[in-house]
């Protein structure tokens, strides 16, 4: 936890749970043969914050999702939301609790014969909301997913971006608690995708609105989410704020999800040459990221920096990034220096010893 | 000369204003019946939204005995039922009670269909937002299938013209009716021609009124 304020990445509001899923099983039954989508998963979202599920597709993620607002019932397990027990729930009660929980597809889902306006108001006549009333909430949730001139235009004239729009602004017509995301972004485009989910950001920040998505994507993890869990044949296997998961990844699962989006990796032939000095990985985070730390080192020790690789990217809003140097001068000085280093708040790795 | 084409002028205006009179009422009620059906054969069917299996065996077993039945034969067989529901087993009105028996259940087939074809995760979306099974049915499954739907009521309406045309057979009058008698039965072939022309056109008419209407309705 002491990670999370220390990179500066938002807690949730007050700390408290909002999606609390305990010991949940799925068992799908196809004649005589039996598939376990979901082995006993555990899960707590906080209020507030954007919770990501990773993993590779048949790992259960979906029906996890699915299971949260029971358009899929699970074997077994808990499911709470708002502390309300959604898996004992039937009929009204059920749909009066699924109306606090929006959701959005991969495949947008919208009514394809009816306006755009059309398809954000029915969930507000649903709601029992009057038409005057209705339509000016329209207007707004328009004007908020940025779709202010398209009221009139069917779906089938709209971009898949323009599309997941609609379909955001229809879930988030009821004022709901939790928006629940099943691959969002999967079926658009590199672009597309990064305004959605600057969209999803910022729905986020300004309506305080909880969002549990699931992805296959990491580059969606990495832009958006607080925390998240890896998912692997059908249990959590990993779990952690999103910065862990890029710094430290435990799992086999984690390593090689996080090494594709960050392009984190040391390229081969600087390990394969031989240096005069030592190679050391530095790895930077937060804050950290935009001091001075080699000059610094430089004029504190008598030690040489030379730079040989370098990358930096963002995990959410913290800047993230690494450095491979060759560090030349007397050992016992540039041990010294790496201890700096590390004192700083870098993690250090020596690659090669000169 | 002139008395020949006045008298086959007003005799094909009765035989039209007739078949219009019985295909236009059958269709009215059979779409009435036919559209409950179609839509409890697609909701009880496994996965949906008020998946029953009993019900959509037996309904779709009624259904397929009613349809199997030659309309000829199910023109006689209901005597009794058409007595008892408007009173008499011959003429225009009672040649309308086997036309719904015939159509309806064809109706019923041809909703079916069409309300399969609607994506089954915009279901899911609503089924999200709270929507009761009586809402999915109002808000999604027709307005989703409204184009198509009207497709399915044209080809009945056509398939009713048809089988209007042996209503004949109690007294039921019609273009068909004129076709044979007069034409078939007396060997006057401008009769039959003509009877045959009109019912070309009214079928063409009503095909591409019915095409024109869903195309306009279909935005997706």
């Amino acid at each position: 936890m002491c990670t999370r304020r220390k990179y500066g990445v938002r807690d949730g509001l007050g700390g408290s749970t909002l999606i609390e899923i305990k010991d949940l099983h799925k068992v799908y039954a196809f004649g005589e043969k039996q598939i376990e989508a979901l082995k006993g998963v555990n899960l707590r979202v906080e209020k507030g914050e954007i919770y990501g599920v990773v993993g590779s597709s048949g790992a259960g993620k979906s029906s996890l999702i699915r299971c949260v607002n029971l358009l899929e019932k699970p074997t077994s397990g808990q499911i709470r939301v708002g502390g309300l027990d959604i898996t004992s729930l039937k009929g009204a009660e059920l749909r009066d609790a699924r109306k606090r929980i929006g959701m959005i597809f991969q495949h947008f889902n919208l009514l394809s014969n009816k306006t755009v306006f059309h398809n954000v108001v029915v969930p507000l006549y649903l709601a029992g909301v009057g038409k005057k009333e209705a339509a000016q909430r329209v207007v707004d949730l328009l004007h908020l997913v940025n779709l202010d001139a398209k009221a009139n235009a069917y779906p089938g004239q709209l971009s898949g971006g323009q599309k997941q729009r609609v379909a955001i602004a229809r879930a988030l017509a009821t004022n709901p608690e939790v928006l629940l995301c099943d691959e969002a972004t999967s079926a658009l485009d590199p672009q597309t995708t990064d305004s959605i989910l600057q969209l999803l950001k910022e729905i986020n920040r300004t309506l305080g609105i909880t969002i549990l998505i699931i992805t296959h994507e990491m580059n969606v993890v990495r832009e958006i989410c607080d925390r998240v869990a890896v998912m692997e044949d059908g249990q959590i296997i990993e779990e952690g704020t999103v910065v862990e998961l890029f710094t430290m990844p435990r799992t086999e699962t984690a390593k090689a999800f996080t090494k594709a989006v960050m392009g984190d990796s040391v390229p081969d032939d600087l390990l394969n040459r031989s240096h005069a000095g030592q190679l050391v990985k530095i790895t930077f985070l937060g804050p950290h990221a935009s001091d001075p730390i080699l000059s610094t080192l430089s004029k504190r020790f008598p030690v040489y920096a030379n730079v040989l690789h370098g990358h930096i990217a963002k995990i959410k809003d913290v800047p993230f990034g690494i450095l491979v140097v060759e560090l030349t001068g007397e050992k016992d000085n540039i041990l010294a220096g790496i201890e700096f280093l590390n004192q700083q708040g870098m993690k250090t790795e020596v690659l090669q010893h000169g | 000369m002139d008395n020949h084409w006045a008298e086959l002028g007003s005799m094909l205006l009765q035989s039209l204003t007739e078949t219009a009179t019985m295909v236009s009422i059958s269709i009215v009620i059979s779409a009435l019946v036919g559209l409950p059906l179609g839509i409890i054969l697609v909701i009880t069917r496994e996965g949906h939204i008020a998946e029953n299996k009993w019900v959509h065996r037996l309904l779709g077993a009624l259904i397929n005995v009613l349809r199997s039945i030659p309309f000829i034969i199910l023109m006689v067989a209901i005597v009794p039922v058409t007595k008892a529901i408007v009173g008499t087993t011959i003429g225009t009105k009672a040649a309308i009670v086997p036309l719904v028996f015939y159509a309806g259940p064809y109706i019923g087939r041809l909703v079916e269909s069409s309300l399969m074809e609607v994506d089954k995760g915009v279901i899911e979306a609503f089924l999200a937002m709270g929507a009761s099974p009586l809402q999915i049915i109002w808000r999604v499954l027709l307005p989703e299938s409204i184009p198509s739907l009207i497709l399915g009521i044209t080809i009945a309406t056509v398939g009713l013209i048809g089988a209007s045309a042996m209503a004949g057979a109690i007294g039921g009058g019609g273009l068909g009716d004129l076709a044979i008698r007069y034409g078939y039965q007396q060997f006057e072939t401008d009769v039959m021609v003509i009877t045959v022309a009109v019912l070309v056109v009214l079928v063409q008419g009503i095909q591409t009124l019915g095409n024109l209407l869903a195309s306009r309705l279909r935005h997706g």
